[in-house]
């Protein structure tokens, strides 16, 4: 195939990748979450000020409720809203732009790893249309960031073994920067490159510059990074989310509740093998064909971390890379098992975003496949028998897309939009709208259909869509108590509504459970919210004058 | 060390501590845990016959007992005599077997029946054509007459063995005459007792029965709908794509190796013991590479195995661990061959890893079995508040 026509083939790939990405990707996922706002309102905070919200000078390390940011997503975010304002498209522009240029990226990876141009192009439109990758690329992800420059990363490591010693600082720039992007790939970067260093150490001791080099590119670019993990606050959010407070662990495999004492040291190797079950967990079927990507409710069919027909691709792939010979097959390897490391340390069940590093690996084994697959469908000599094939599995493809586009643009954005806290924006619109007719403005944080389980943070989204001056926000005295927050005339706070009632020129905004519509009258309430699928999310109130 | 482990002394030694673990396993369960006998099942030919007969607890233990002494024997055959003792070790210190065994599963019996239908095999492959032929039948009868959906796996299995070799059309001859024989009288009762049939095959064929997915099926199709395209809902979410979608979703969870060496699923629902240690997915997986990269005559235990998996695959939850277990042979002689290679080229710290992981978490389980295991299955059987 000649250079032109490869040329022009990615091209498109690439078209049609970005168009997957940045496709009305504010209206979907239909709403910001918790994150994104908080990203965004620090940016735009960081743009005008150079300071975050708590009026800290350009940090390292964002705080944030609950737990601390890395710093890469967010000074991402600051160029994209400088020239398209403070809103949802600016918040995904970053992940999305990167995302998307991952793919000529990876293209050039996989070209590196199996020198076949077929494969490669298969593995680049697999990549291109792949569901997870597309789900984490059309809202602000850090993750899917992370795991690109850790593509970037070993493309350049290839090439530094290959070539100029040049690639040696890029490709720890690279890894490193991949660390300051999100958490996993803290454990993961120099896990990984203490396999792919020692594969390689017969090449690179022949070339100690090239070592050297690397080893000192990545050592001083980590400084500031290993001074905020162990001396700053970074070690919360491990501490946060490590697998021993995971709920399945304690009460079903420490059994918390039975009156039962167990020692420490008894309870260690219990935890290990809970860990072994969540790591081997991501090879489930379940998660990466069915329901992987958290798109439907729980228990049904949903979209899996890749396509059904991947199926049959996935494990012919993995054979095929077995069997035959492919150059860096370490680093494949090593690739995908060390990248699950983090994720099944920490306490959720199989969580998409933080393994999805690991996806061109997949990928790539996966395209291995579907190029064998139709080498023997093409071998095959009955023409009726071959096409009759090769139908069937056409049909399979053309289905799983077709189910894939309806999961996403149907199915998504009804059944989630709760968990991409939806509604809020539409109420804090309409508090915007009104607050000169009030002296306070009380949102309840506490949200939920089935129970008020769901905790926001409504003076983020406040700060975000009215574009909070943040001299101001910075400066200004705030409320804050146990179960308060407040600024300016916003307060945020749990509702009680048989003391709140009685407060005069007051805008209540809450769920259902704290603003009982039979408890209110009708005349006092001012807006319903609903989510897609029409249940109630918020009810916007006033007090008696 | 590890090179000698076919020697006399040394296998005994690991013989032993197999046997020695296969006993206080066992001990353990029935001492801390109420579970014996309590999932007795009656054979399918006593539904089919109306008969309330349920096949005693004792006859299971013996099955689970005579498992090991087949597995030896069929082990020695497919392995060697230098390796294929540590199949039986390894059924011996896993916790499946034990369990099921204990609880009164039908399914240790039926596997007695698939280890007398391997033994017949080797022995035929052998041309000791009278003998093998009898245990061919005596091990198919017993799966046959004791599980509904073995009917449809019967044709599959013998396939299978034809397949891969391990009978010519010859030897095959008597089988072929003798088991309409065997099989005539279920025949006969199942054309009497249709109704019954269709009630036994409904329970142990569940698969089409599924309502919560059909609901959620549904349910997608009218979103679709909905949404304005009610033609691209109908062919998305449809009786066939969900069934389709429900076997493959089935048949892939059985080849998934979390299913059987974590705690994945629950073993009788409320356990954290896996069905097989950990440590042996080691040279499980190496010996599935191996035969990945080198012609191995032994691949042909997949094909023998596949049809065996129908049971699970055929029912509404999958996988359903109860029936699962029939495959258990093929992943303890798989084990075993992964770990005669491993210890033939010297992959020494995997072996140690092995028997590491072995010893760690077959002394986490007795302990366990004393301590949490009864909690756990009060806990299932009533439920926390």
């Amino acid at each position: 195939m000649s250079k032109t026509k490869i040329l022009i083939i990615i091209l498109a790939i690439t078209l049609l990748g970005g168009l997957l990405r940045f496709y009305k990707n504010w209206q979907n996922p239909v709403s910001l979450t918790v994150d994104e706002v908080s990203f965004g309102y620090n940016a735009y905070s960081v743009l005008k000020t150079g300071r975050d919200e708590y009026g800290k000078f350009l940090p390292l390390s964002f705080k944030s409720v609950g737990d601390y940011k890395n710093p890469f997503p967010l000074y991402s975010m600051v160029p994209s809203i400088a020239v398209f304002g403070l809103n949802e498209f600016s918040v995904r522009f970053p992940t999305a732009l990167i995302s998307t240029l991952s793919i000529p990226l990876f293209f050039l990876l996989f070209k590196k790893l199996t020198k076949k141009t077929n494969i490669t192009l298969f593995a680049t439109f697999l990549l291109a249309i792949s569901p997870w990758h597309i789900y984490f690329s059309r809202y602000l992800s850090e993750l899917m960031m992370a795991g690109v420059f850790i593509g970037a990363g070993i493309f350049f490591f290839i090439k530094m073994l290959e070539g100029k010693r040049m690639w040696a600082f890029v490709s720890a720039f690279f890894f490193v920067l991949s660390t300051y992007t999100y958490y996993a790939e803290r454990l993961f970067v120099p896990l990984f490159l203490f396999v792919i260093l020692a594969i390689n150490l017969k090449t690179l001791i022949k070339e100690k510059h090239k070592l050297f080099i690397f080893v000192i590119t990545c050592f001083i670019l980590e400084i500031p990074l290993l001074y905020s993990t162990f001396f700053g606050n970074d070690i919360a959010r491990a501490n946060m989310v490590f697998i021993t407070k995971d709920i399945e662990f304690t009460r079903n495999v420490l059994l918390d509740g039975a009156t039962v004492s167990f020692s420490n040291i008894a309870n260690a190797p219990l935890l290990f093998f809970f860990w072994a079950r969540k790591y081997l967990a991501y090879f489930s079927t379940s998660f990466l064909f069915y329901s992987g990507l958290p798109m439907t409710t729980q228990g049904s069919y949903g979209l899996g971390a890749l396509y059904l027909f991947e199926a049959i691709t996935l494990p012919l792939g993995i054979y095929t890379f077995i069997k035959g010979k492919m150059a860096q097959k370490g680093i494949v390897v090593s690739w995908i098992l060390l990248g699950l490391l983090p994720a099944s340390l920490t306490n959720n069940e199989q969580h998409p975003g933080r393994t999805i590093l690991i996806l061109p690996a997949i990928i790539l084994l996966s395209a291995l496949g579907l190029y064998v697959l139709m080498k023997l469908f093409i071998d095959i000599s009955r023409k009726y028998v071959r096409y009759s094939v090769i139908a069937v599995f056409s049909l399979l493809i053309i289905w799983d897309l077709a189910h894939a586009l309806v999961a996403f643009s149907v199915y998504f954005p009804k059944e989630r939009d709760e968990d991409f806290m939806n509604g809020t924006k539409e109420a804090v619109e309409y508090m915007l709208q009104n607050q000169n007719n009030y002296k306070e403005i009380v949102f309840d944080p506490y949200r939920g259909v089935i129970a008020p389980y769901i905790v926001s943070i409504p003076h983020m989204y406040i700060l975000f869509y009215s574009q909070y001056d943040p001299h101001i926000y910075q400066t200004e005295l705030k409320r804050t108590g146990d179960d308060y927050y407040g600024f300016g005339k916003y307060t945020i706070r749990k509702i009680y509504w048989p003391r709140d009632k009685n407060s005069k020129d007051v805008l209540f905004i809450g769920s259902p459970w704290s603003l009982n519509e039979s408890d209110i009258g009708a005349g006092n309430v001012l807006k319903k919210i609903y989510l897609e699928n029409g249940s109630l999310a918020f009810l916007i109130v006033k007090t008696g004058d | 060390m590890f090179k000698k482990i076919h020697e006399r002394g040394t296998r005994f030694f690991v013989i032993a501590c197999g046997l020695f673990f296969f006993g206080i396993l066992r001990l353990f369960i029935l001492r801390y845990i109420p579970i014996r006998g309590l999932y007795l099942g009656s054979p399918f030919l006593a539904d089919l016959l109306g008969k309330g007969f349920l096949i005693p607890l004792w006859l299971i233990i013996l099955s689970d007992v005579l498992n090991l002494v087949l597995l030896l024997i069929v082990g020695e055959k497919i392995l060697g005599k230098n390796y294929g003792f540590l199949a039986p070790v390894f059924y011996a210190i896993s916790p499946w077997p034990a369990y099921l065994s204990l609880s009164g599963s039908i399914y240790i019996f039926i596997l007695f029946g698939v280890l007398l239908f391997y033994l017949g095999l080797t022995l035929i492959k052998e041309d000791q054509n009278f003998l093998g032929t009898a245990f061919i039948l005596l091990g198919l009868g017993i799966t046959v007459y004791s599980n509904s959906s073995m009917l449809f796996v019967l044709p599959f299995l013998l396939w299978g063995a034809y397949k891969s070799g391990q009978f010519t059309k010859k030897k095959s001859k008597a089988i072929i005459t003798l088991l309409p024989l065997v099989l005539l009288p279920i025949i006969f009762f199942s054309a009497l007792h249709q109704d019954s049939l269709r009630q036994i095959a409904a329970k142990d064929i569940s698969l089409f029965d599924e309502v919560g997915l059909i609901n959620s099926v549904n349910a997608f199709r009218g979103e679709v709908s909905s949404a304005g395209y009610p033609i691209l809902g109908k062919l998305i979410e449809n009786k066939i794509t969900y069934l389709g979608r429900h076997v493959i979703f089935n048949t892939l969870t059985t080849f998934a190796p979390y299913t059987y060496f974590t705690q994945q699923f629950k073993l009788l629902g409320f356990s954290f013991t896996p069905p097989i240690f950990l440590g042996l997915l080691i040279p499980f997986l190496y010996a599935i590479t191996l035969m990945f990269k080198i012609k191995v005559e032994k691949r042909y235990l997949f094909l023998l195995t596949l049809p065996l998996l129908a049971p699970t695959i055929l029912r509404t939850y999958s996988p359903d661990l109860n029936s699962l277990v029939l495959i258990l042979p093929t992943i303890l002689f798989i084990s075993s061959w992964g770990t005669e290679e491993l210890i033939k080229n010297r992959k020494r710290l995997f072996v140690v890893i092995v028997i590491v992981l072995v010893f760690l978490q077959g002394s986490t389980t007795l302990f366990d079995i004393s301590t949490r295991e009864p909690i756990r299955y009060q806990n299932s059987v009533q439920p926390e508040r």
